[in-house]
């Protein structure tokens, strides 16, 4: 006689905890072994919610140095490899290599990306780069681990705070990474993972004031209205194709900021000096 | 009586911060103004009647002293309506032959004093100096600080020195040289100021004129500022002196602006502003002359002495 | 020594400096009628909504100008098209870059009369136009000219190539200057451009036309069409431009991006602001008076990135506003065209009533209102004295919204946690300035601060090679610097 399975429910992980959906509703979803998994639906509440933990964490993740967000980020690497997924191997062993890949971006990208600007007169002139604030993503259920770690990685080594939107039939894999992010002394609520029908998520996220950028991978059907909503804020919408190649440094730079300074700096008495 | 020196007024005075940068741009949109016609002849006269024709030379004679207290009179004879200068600036030996030149025409004695330029003698000294020097004749003592003492902070021992000046000086008014380009930042410009106006300081003056720099537009705006800081605080004018460096009649123009801008109306006369110059003369003759004939005349037209 | 119940000392700084008239007097050429300007020549435009541009210091009209149609920018964009298909999107880099170079010159050999033409469109003061609009508009050539050949370098480990056809809008209040922010970058990175200038303010951009010409630029590579709300529709309408770039109030951005929403056109938006300079009682106070005047009061306000919120720390804010109002009493309000005017002319009939709209606001809303200047006030034009709002509120629609105009609210706080949090209130985010003379407290602040520009002891102040432009309600994308390449580049 064979075995009773235990039917498995997953859970969203929010603010570094893992929750339900406040509807209460699930969606059942077809797990790697191909036994029934119920995912939670995502619901309006959830995502607002998610929103206010993600702005409170976003802060807090920035103040940390580049060198420990790094650390942090590699940490998720370890977490995830050699970790049993529901995923093929490929996937998971891409996933990893991108985690590292990306952990080794945090104490770089910004010397690369700033500039030390020459401009006419005595002052310090620099351009540095700060995080956009906190995003709703949206990874293409076809990049699969990949997708997910692309897109938490990107958002999170630019300083950001971002809310994952998985499509339910890939919640048996969201729910692993969230295990994976949980275990990586990740903050609480610098990746936040929500789970359920996109595209509804993604229409409450697009009417919602307090979120600075939205980042799509794949096709995007609805991208017209997700725009015009956009225009409302001056919302940041960034789009790729795939997560397969790796975010380059000028499209991190589209997870940021530039913010200009001009420091008054001081020309002794009788012109410049000669040392 | 000679003033007190108070500690927390020395730490209130070196608390003074100046932008650099900022004042230079303020001093850049001075220079853009655009002084032309009427307003500009007005200007040529006030700042004519506000130089302090100065010769401080080692080769100084009593011949040389008269011819520059001849013009300092009548800048030029072409126009005798022209105001005299403010005054003539001398070294104390030449007091007297100064003082002769210019009696009864209203052009003030002015002579340096306490060990000018450098100021590297013994207070005792300096009193000394400026005591015989105003029994000579002199109307204004121009004095330098000690600007050793001040980089080393020690205020005061500056701040001491002022005022037994002051007190020797007697009716005499004192101009108190801060020689703003041996004090290396506008900060110190700042501090030095208010020590110099709060020990008794009549005038607070740029430079000796031996050193470059001399006067600057942006050490001038951070003195103008002190001073009305000080009439703010206590209703008292304090004059400014501006010397060394200042040739052209534009340049004296702009100072001009500066002065009307940051201090207003009163101190637009030779008895709160000076120019401390000597070829600044013939220049703005040049641009007086100018006005009046229309012809661009040559240098030869003025007198060099 | 003086007791508190002294009458206070005061300076007569007002009528302290008489200064006869001084116009500029290099003659203009400026044309009765102007339409527009596509591949590479000059067209009437139609009849039908032809309107004025008028002087706003005199009333006098300068020109009439004609507004293009739908079929005119239709016609203006296939020029562009057919520009960057055949000519500019195949040429060198190197051989652009001189074309941009010969630009520069022109235009400073020109900068005079520039100058005087823009001044008497716009409003502004001659001495800000010969200073610092026309100046700076031939440096952005200038440095734009020198990345044409070096685009390798502008994305990092990408190859980078031109989107194609840019249209671009342009706001009135520094005309030849946004022209130059638009065009300069566009063109080094292979694009071609639709330009409409703002429709109280065309003439220089007519003007630069005329240099455009002159230096021999490829016809259709710069096409120029005047208009209004409906030309502009049209043209970021257009269904083959591959890129907008706007700038301008934040209503209007807005409705632009739901214009282009679902479309592929790439876009940047330089919008509105609401700039709060914040004086620490250690700022060096007398240069902070400074920075403030020239935040708000030369160009009479007229700049989105205008310091009109005054933060003062509590200790020292009586006695820097009486700094403050002491130094605004040297200003001079005025004829533009004199070069001892600081304070021009409001730009129109319309933003004057809409700057006394707020001030009459601000009264009613509880502030003090305080108005100076070292003139009178002239009776013709449209003139608005130096004012300074205080007694303010958070709240208050004057500390919220943009004026545009030489307003300054005054707000006070205590801590520069609180002087954060007060500069950070708002939907904007363009631009702050930080005054203290205390290095590590600059430093933290103006990082703190969400703002795409932070002048830290100084305010205003522009340069080729600085990137600017803001975040949230204030825009997205950088002009200026390398960052201004990346809005009119994809990877190849």
């Amino acid at each position: 006689m064979s075995r009773l399975s235990i039917e498995k429910t997953v859970k969203q992980y929010v603010g570094g905890k893992f929750i339900r959906s406040e509807s209460g509703r699930v969606m059942a979803s077809t797990g790697s072994d191909g036994r029934t998994v119920f995912v939670p639906q995502g619901s309006r509440k959830d995502l607002r919610d998610a929103v206010r933990i993600a702005r409170k964490a976003q802060g807090a993740w920035a103040a940390r140095t580049a060198y420990n967000r790094g650390q942090i980020l590699y940490r998720l690497a370890e977490m995830l490899d050699g970790r049993s997924l529901p995923t093929s191997e490929a996937d998971a062993i891409a996933a990893v290599d991108r985690a590292v890949h990306h952990a080794g971006w945090s104490d770089k990208i910004t010397a690369l990306l700033s500039t030390l600007n020459p401009v006419s007169g005595t002052y310090v002139n620099y351009s540095r780069i700060r995080p956009l604030g906190v995003l709703v993503v949206v990874p293409d259920p076809a990049d699969g681990l990949l997708g997910m770690v692309e897109a938490a990685c990107t958002c999170a080594v630019m300083s950001n705070s971002c809310i994952l939107v998985v499509d339910a039939s890939l919640g048996e894999l969201a729910a692993a990474f969230s295990e994976a992010l949980h275990t990586s002394d990740l903050p609480g609520g610098v990746v936040n993972v929500l789970t359920g029908n996109a595209s509804e998520l993604l229409a409450v996220a697009s009417i919602h004031d307090d979120i600075d950028g939205l980042l799509l991978y794949g096709e995007q059907p609805d991208l017209a209205e997700l725009q015009t909503e956009a225009a409302h804020v001056m919302r940041r919408i960034v789009q790729r194709t795939s997560a397969t190649p790796a975010a380059t440094p000028i499209e991190l730079q589209q997870l940021a900021e530039v913010q200009t300074v001009w420091m008054s700096a001081y020309e002794p008495q009788g012109g410049a000096a000669v040392y | 009586m000679a003033r007190t020196f108070h500690p927390a007024d020395a730490r209130r005075w070196r608390a003074a911060r100046v932008d650099n940068a900022a004042v230079a741009q303020r001093v850049a949109r001075v220079r853009t103004r655009s002084i032309k016609t009427d307003s500009k002849l007005k200007l040529l006269k006030l700042a004519l009647s506000m130089v302090d024709l100065t010769t401080l030379e080692g080769q100084d004679t009593p011949e040389k002293v008269q011819a520059l207290c001849r013009k300092a009179i009548h800048p030029f004879l072409e126009q005798p309506d022209l105001p005299h200068t403010a005054a003539v600036c001398v070294y104390p030996n030449m007091v007297p032959v100064a003082a002769a030149a210019v009696k009864g025409s209203g052009v003030k004695v002015a002579a340096v004093a306490t060990g000018f330029p450098s100021g590297q003698i013994p207070a005792a000294l300096k009193i000394e100096e400026v005591k015989r020097t105003v029994a000579m004749g002199a109307d204004e003592i121009d004095m330098v600080i000690d600007r050793g003492a001040f980089l080393a902070g020690d205020d005061q021992k500056v701040f001491e020195e002022i005022a037994m000046v002051k007190e020797a000086c007697g009716s005499a008014r004192l101009k108190v040289i801060l020689e703003t380009g041996e004090l290396g930042t506008l900060d110190n410009v700042a501090a030095a100021s208010r020590l110099a106006i709060l020990a008794g300081g009549d005038f607070i003056k740029t430079s000796t004129g031996k050193i470059s720099p001399a006067a600057t537009m942006e050490v001038t705006l951070v003195m103008l500022e002190a001073i009305r800081e000080h009439f703010l605080d206590t209703g008292e004018m304090i004059g400014m002196k501006p010397a060394g460096g200042i040739r052209t009649a534009k340049q004296s123009l702009h100072y001009l602006v500066l002065v009307a801008e940051t201090l207003g109306k009163a101190w637009m006369s030779p008895e709160w502003f000076r120019f401390g110059a000597s070829s600044l003369v013939n220049d703005l003759l040049h641009q007086i002359a100018r006005r009046g004939d229309g012809h661009y005349a040559s240098p030869r037209r003025f007198s060099v002495d | 020594m003086n007791k508190k119940s002294d009458p206070k000392p005061e300076l007569d700084l007002k009528g302290a400096l008489e200064l006869s008239p001084s116009p500029e007097r290099i003659p203009v050429t400026i044309r009765e009628r102007y339409g527009h300007f596509i591949g590479g020549k000059f067209h009437d435009g139609t009849d039908d909504s032809l309107f004025e541009t008028v002087n706003p210091a005199t009333g006098e009209v300068l020109a009439h100008v004609a507004a293009a149609t739908e079929a005119e920018v239709d016609k203006a964009v296939a020029s562009a098209r057919a520009a960057h298909t055949k000519v500019w999107g195949k040429m060198s880099g190197a051989e652009r870059g001189k074309y941009l170079y010969r630009i520069a010159r022109r235009m400073q050999e020109k900068s005079r009369e520039l100058s005087a033409i823009e001044t008497r469109d716009n409003g502004k003061p001659i001495r800000e136009t010969r200073d610092v609009d026309i100046p700076l508009a031939c440096a952005h050539f200038f440095y734009y000219a020198g990345w044409a050949d070096k685009l390798e370098y502008a994305l990092p480990g990408r190859q980078a190539r031109s989107l194609g056809v840019a249209a671009q809008v342009i706001p009135w209040n520094f005309p030849l200057l946004m022209a130059a922010w638009k065009l300069a970058p566009a063109l080094a990175t292979g694009n071609t451009v639709v330009l409409k200038p703002a429709e109280t303010t065309p003439l220089t951009a007519m003007f630069l036309a005329e240099i455009l010409q002159e230096v021999d630029l490829p016809p259709g590579v710069v096409n120029i069409v005047n208009g209004a709300g409906a030309t502009g529709g049209a043209l970021v309408g257009h269904g083959d431009v591959d890129k907008v770039a706007f700038t301008g109030s934040t209503n209007v951005g807005r409705i632009i991006m739901r214009q282009i929403a679902g479309t592929k056109k790439k876009a940047t938006m330089e919008l509105g602001g609401k700039g709060a300079q914040i004086v620490f009682a250690d700022a060096a106070l007398d240069q902070a008076v400074e920075g403030t005047i020239n935040g708000i009061f030369f160009n009479q306000g007229h700049v989105c990135c205008a310091g009109s919120r005054l933060l003062l720390e509590e200790s020292i804010a009586e006695a820097f506003m009486e700094r403050l109002q002491r130094r605004v009493e040297t200003l001079r309000i005025g004829d533009p065209l004199d070069k001892n005017t600081d304070v021009g002319a409001i730009n129109s009939a319309e933003q004057f009533a809409t700057v006394q709209r707020y001030i009459d606001i601000g009264r009613s809303e509880g502030a003090k209102v305080w108005q100076g200047s070292a003139t009178a006030v002239p009776d013709k034009g449209y003139f608005i004295p130096p004012t300074i709002l205080s007694g303010m509120q958070q709240s208050d629609t004057c500390v919220r919204e943009e004026i545009f105009g030489p307003v300054l609210s005054v707000l006070t706080f205590r801590t520069p946690d609180e002087a954060v949090k007060k500069a950070n209130d708002s939907e904007y985010g363009l631009a702050a300035g930080v005054w203290s003379e205390k290095t590590s407290k600059l430093f933290e602040v103006a990082h703190r601060l969400n703002a795409g520009i932070v002048w830290a002891n100084g305010y205003n102040l522009f340069d080729p090679a600085s990137p600017f432009g803001g975040i949230r309600h204030s825009g997205f994308g950088r002009e200026g610097g390398i960052a201004g390449l990346w809005p009119y580049l994809e990877v190849a």
